[in-house]
């Protein structure tokens, strides 16, 4: 049977939530970003504002975002962050997070700024969603809270090899339902619409929302990262 | 492909995959059926087959082995298994549930 989004348990979880740490992950052009603001377009985080790190805000206003997008930095020190936010009116998107956060200290499997983010959150009426391509980019402890969603997106099989054990389970099954969902319906919903939510066993079919853009696809494009 | 079929088609590659993952989690202990066949909704038809008709024992699984060996050489020839995943579904993900994720509630503002 097919249902509105709103009915699906990801979505009342958020909807009457007042924080969580959604993680969307997959192997990159699989509709990563476009389920973001999909989910985003949904309701899902009510009336917030919504906060793009690190984009530009010249790309935002270039761009038919809605009119309660903005873009903020990423601070140096990550407490800074709750003096260009507003937690409880805010969900804050960390695209492509691991360029974003910066690379994890070497050696490790640690992002401090982002596992910092995570603190924050909790204590925090805040919203977050990342956008990455392999959770073996993030900390472990990012994945043990109560409050972390993650939707899966098809991943290619190089990169599954290179995910940690766990998440080799779930995105294997993410990938199955989601490809037989591309099969099934083939020329009927886009492929990269399909997204696996494993923290609730859902398949979602995320739509474009009205207001995209190709272009939206590509945010950091021609911008200096460090 | 019917859309109720409980067959998942996926390529040896990601078969092993999941293989692997499958047995480094113990806590999965329901038996897994891998069917290697070219029309592995087929096999299964007829052992269902046999089972509603209580074939069982060995003239079932000479029944049943013709049917799977020459799937089996053809599936290594082309690279491509099957896999039933019945097992790690939850009953309603075989009534082919899926949400649509576009746009607000209606009766939304
Ligand atoms: N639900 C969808 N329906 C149609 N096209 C889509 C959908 N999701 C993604 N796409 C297409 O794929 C491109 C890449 O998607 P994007 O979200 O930017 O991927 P990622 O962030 O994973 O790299 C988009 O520009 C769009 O053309
Ligand atoms: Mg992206």
């Amino acid at each position: 049977m097919i249902k509105a989004v709103h009915n699906s348990e990801l979505w009342q979880r958020l909807h009457s939530a007042d924080h969580g740490v959604i993680i969307v992950v997959g192997t990159g052009q699989w509709g990563k970003t476009a389920t973001v603001h999909s989910l985003i377009d949904s309701g899902a985080f009510r009336d917030r504002n919504v906060a793009l790190v690190k984009y530009s805000q010249e790309f935002i206003e270039a761009h038919s975002y809605p009119d309660n997008y903005r873009a903020v930095p990423w601070p140096d020190d990550i407490s800074d962050i709750l003096g260009i936010l507003h937690p409880s009116r805010d969900v804050v998107v960390v695209d492509d997070s691991i360029f974003i956060a910066g690379a994890r200290d070497s050696g490790t499997r640690e992002n401090k700024g982002l596992q910092k983010l995570m603190t924050i959150i909790s204590h925090n009426e805040l919203f977050v969603i990342l956008t990455i391509q392999n959770t073996s980019m993030l900390d472990i402890s990012m994945f043990q809270s109560q409050d972390v969603y993650m939707i899966h997106k098809n991943m290619d099989v190089v990169a599954i090899e290179q995910e940690r054990d766990a998440q080799k389970i779930s995105q294997t099954i993410a990938n199955l339902y989601l490809q037989r969902k591309m099969k099934d319906y083939s020329g009927i919903v886009h492929p990269k619409a399909w997204g696996y939510c494993s923290t609730t066993r859902e398949i979602i079919a995320f739509k474009l929302p009205s207001w995209w853009q190709p272009a939206m696809s590509k945010p950091f494009k021609g911008m200096v990262m460090h | 492909m019917a859309k109720d079929s409980p067959i998942t088609v996926v390529s040896s590659t990601e078969l092993r995959n999941l293989m692997t993952a499958l047995s480094a989690r113990d806590s999965i202990h329901s038996t897994q059926e891998i069917v290697l066949h070219d029309d592995a909704q087929g096999y299964l038809a007829h052992k269902y087959w046999l089972d509603i008709m209580g074939v069982s024992g060995y003239l079932r699984d000479a029944l049943l082995s013709v049917h799977a060996g020459g799937g089996l050489s053809r599936a290594m020839a082309n690279d491509d298994l099957f896999l039933r995943l019945q097992m790690l579904r939850k009953p309603e993900d075989d009534e082919d549930d899926y949400y649509v994720c576009d746009g607000p509630p209606s009766d939304a503002v």
